[in-house]
């Protein structure tokens, strides 16, 4: 339903958008992922018709959007970083702006309809200074989502709130926009986020897409270090394809890789990669440790060269400087 | 205490009302003072807001040749008070409006001597754009004018309606233009009832009407919501060749008929004054002496406050309402106390208390606004729990507020001392009610040489004034400049 090709935008001598090629189907929700500056709200705000693009293409279901058709007629709605809710307006009548062309009786049904999804029937007299950070954000939502647009576009829509409240309007947000049916492109810096939010992420470095694909690929199929170190503590040790492409960390068999190129190589290690296991002949010294509540991350030195992280359950405490067995069990050979 | 004491003494002098006179001012002046004080103040109030308001709109949001120095000319007629424009038009035009001195007259020049209130309100409400809002209204699909009907208009309207309230209560405390052109409003009817009637008892009931009025405004001000939003600065647009003419010709037509021909006036009527020179010195003594001692009283006053509001929440909201007391009142209130010490035979105490004490003590009363608001944007600066952190390097109190605080404050006191000096020159009712016996202040002399006619001699304490009250002005713009 949305089809970016090749767009750039630059403000002054500053390229902040670079070739930029996304897509999303019909009823999905993407994420466009990357630190400040990084230039995702840019992206979104060229969507939204609120920036005017350098150059490219962009389409909104089959139809080519110019920079010339105005933002309200590209049938989008945008939920703003800090919710842009008017304040001299109450639930109801903040809600009833964005469908004021409705007949009445049209339009109070909607603001019934989009509030009880909302969850906010009982606050529709309300005024925004009147309800709470996760109120103002479904209220917020609600708005955008009342004139029935065909791609919602929020910007970092979880930012103010605090981390309990922001998981579970992740989970609320997700679950509503897959009932209504509606494509969504999600700008956000939090990696929590876009795993609860998205059917797919991008994630973007200075003005470039660096790779699009779902959650799970981004953190298990990482296409670049940049990728897979965004995406979690990610160590990388050097290994050795043999012939058989089996790959080795010196005498230790870690699995097979058919295709993969022989000879000296670097193996991406996340912390889950590493299991603590008692009974096993290989140890590593524990050179630093962090308490996670359920977990350590213990920092790990393997036999004087390697250095690597693991998640191990809490209960297993161990002192820094001490050995502990540990095995590789890594499902996803990743070679750079 | 400063606010309590003299209202529960005017309380109980109201009792003491001669009934004769308080019934004649029922019968034959009530009717009067209700219709002139809060119809005209409102008819005042209404063109001011409009008038300001819409050159506040103009400046905010449109760019047009000129707009820089009419940026700052639109407001410059709060340099000039409006007893001394009444002087000005009635001496400009003394064939027939020193006879006629018709209300309509008094009614025009308030609403434009006043109207930069609104301005002033208006450009800030106007210069800064909600941008979210407005990305969202596009989205929305509202054209230019909706979004100016429903969404930026009900957003400046609260600030809008402050201004009318200000005007209105500027327009209620106002004493020597309704006094010159003649009119019966609160003001002038409580002067009447003291200097003229010699009711004090009737002059503090009506002072607690006009408290009860002030109330009620206050009242109604208060329940006015003012809405935060995140805002930018507003990019201006450019305007065509046939509106940047029009605006720049209805601007100095105004700019003209409200500064620079009153100042122009002033300055040629002052020039051929007699004895120059030696009325010249006297004003200069006179004005310097009060001011400096109000300023010093005040500087007192604004260190006792900064470290009362670090406890007490409730000084912030204390300190508006002494501004929004008429001067009138003030005089009565602060007079009452004195006369129950005479009263009572404590002589010495009231001769301590008596005489400047009095008109101190209410010009302190109503410029505690003047004094907390630059103290207060200083003390907005500190964070809550400052003291608590400083507390921590530093035991000892005194140093701590030698080194940390004072050096913090210090600039919000200066600012808040010379703007109470300016404040002073011009303040007409509190001291022409209780000066002592011989002293005279500028505007007391303005207003004394106007009732005798002598114009040339009346322009020299006014040109003083407005002198004062430029400085005054240029330091309240540079200083808002700078905080935006």
């Amino acid at each position: 339903m949305l089809k970016i090709h090749q767009l750039s935008k630059s403000f002054g001598a500053t390229q902040v958008l670079n070739n930029i090629e996304l897509q999303l189907k019909q009823g999905d929700i993407g994420v466009l992922l990357g630190t400040s500056g990084s230039g995702k709200t840019t992206l979104l705000r060229i969507i939204a018709g609120l920036e005017n693009r350098d150059h490219g293409e962009l389409i909104l279901n089959g139809e080519v959007i110019t920079d010339q058709l105005s933002p309200s007629k590209r049938h989008i709605s945008f939920l703003f970083q800090n919710f842009a809710l008017f304040p001299h307006l109450n639930a109801a009548d903040n809600v009833a702006l964005a469908i004021r062309k409705l007949p009445e009786a049209q339009k109070k049904q909607r603001i019934n309809e989009v509030l009880a999804i909302c969850d906010l029937s009982d606050f529709k007299t309300r005024f925004p200074h009147q309800l709470s950070g996760g109120q103002q954000q479904r209220l917020a939502l609600a708005r955008a989502l009342a004139p029935r647009p065909q791609l919602l576009l929020m910007d970092e829509p979880f930012s103010g709130l605090d981390p309990e409240l922001r998981l579970r309007l992740c989970q609320e947000v997700r679950i509503l926009l897959k009932a209504q049916g509606v494509s969504a492109l999600v700008v956000t810096h939090q990696i929590d986020e876009a795993y609860d939010l998205g059917d797919q992420v991008s994630l973007l470095d200075e003005g470039r897409i660096i790779q699009t694909s779902t959650p799970y690929d981004m953190y298990h199929r990482p296409s670049t270090p940049f990728v897979a170190k965004y995406f979690d503590r990610a160590c990388y040790v050097d290994v050795d394809v043999d012939n058989d492409f089996e790959i080795k960390i010196e005498d230790i068999k870690i699995g097979k890789r058919i295709g993969a190129r022989v000879g000296a190589a670097k193996l991406l290690l996340r912390p889950d990669d590493i299991i603590h296991d008692d009974h096993s002949s290989l140890h590593a010294k524990v050179l630093e440790k962090n308490f996670r509540g359920a977990n350590f991350l213990y920092a790990l030195e393997f036999r004087k060269k390697h250095l690597f992280y693991a998640t191990v359950p809490s209960h297993h405490n161990h002192a820094i400087g001490s050995d502990i067995g540990i095995r590789f069990d890594v499902e996803h050979l990743l070679l750079f | 205490m400063m606010f309590t004491i003299p209202i529960l003494f005017l309380a109980v002098q109201s009792f003491s009302a001669e009934y004769e006179v308080w019934d004649a001012f029922i019968d034959y002046q009530f009717s009067a003072v209700l219709w002139q004080t809060f119809v005209y103040g409102g008819l005042v109030a209404t063109l001011a807001t409009c008038i300001g308001g819409t050159w506040g709109f103009i400046c905010a949001r449109y760019d047009f040749y000129g707009r820089r120095l009419w940026q700052w000319l639109i407001p410059a007629p709060l340099a000039i008070p409006v007893y001394v424009y009444a002087f000005i038009y009635l001496a400009m035009w003394n064939s027939w409006v020193e006879q006629t001195r018709p209300a309509w007259l008094l009614i025009t020049l308030f609403s434009f001597a006043a109207s930069p209130y609104a301005y002033l309100l208006s450009f800030q409400a106007f210069s800064h754009e909600p941008k979210d809002l407005a990305e969202s209204s596009a989205i929305m699909g509202l054209s230019r004018f909706e979004y100016l009907r429903l969404v930026r208009w009900p957003l400046a309207k609260p600030l809008l309606l402050a201004a009318f309230f200000v005007i209105l209560t500027e327009f209620i405390a106002d004493f020597g233009a309704a006094e010159m052109f003649g009119l019966t409003t609160f003001s002038t009817a409580i002067y009447k009832l003291w200097s003229a009637y010699m009711s004090f008892g009737t002059a503090a009931l009506v002072s607690m009407l006009l408290l009860l009025s002030i109330m009620i405004i206050l009242f109604v001000q208060s329940k006015i919501k003012n809405h935060s939003y995140n805002a930018t600065t507003y990019q201006r647009r450019k305007l065509s060749l046939s509106s940047n003419l029009l605006i720049n010709i209805i601007a100095l037509i105004q700019s003209f008929a409200t500064f620079i021909a009153p100042v122009a006036w002033l300055v040629w009527m002052a020039s051929g004054a007699e004895n120059i020179s030696d009325s010249w010195q006297t004003f200069i003594t006179t004005a310097s002496l009060s001011g400096s001692f109000a300023a010093i009283i005040t500087i007192i006053i604004s260190l006792i406050i900064f470290v009362l509001s670090r406890k007490e929440r409730f000084i912030p909201a204390i300190m508006q309402f002494g501004y929004a007391l008429p001067g009138t009142l003030l005089a009565v209130a602060v007079t009452v106390p004195f006369f129950y010490l005479q009263r009572f035979g404590l002589t010495f105490l009231s001769g301590v208390l008596g005489g400047i004490a009095l008109m101190f003590l209410a010009w302190s009363i109503r410029f505690l606004k003047v004094i907390w608001e630059p103290i207060a944007k200083n003390r907005a600066r500190l964070p809550d729990n400052i003291e608590e952190a400083a507390r921590l390097y530093e035991p000892n109190y005194l140093i701590r507020w030698t080194r940390l605080f004072f050096p913090l404050i210090k600039g919000g006191m200066l600012s808040a001392g010379l703007l109470v000096f300016l404040e002073t020159a011009k303040e007409l009712p509190i001291a022409l009610l209780t000066r002592p016996i011989g002293m005279s202040t500028l505007s007391i002399k303005t207003f004394e040489y106007t009732a005798e006619s002598q114009w040339d001699m009346a322009a020299i304490p006014a040109l003083l004034i407005v002198i004062l009250g430029t400085l005054g002005l240029l330091m309240l713009l540079r200083q808002g400049k700078n905080d935006a």
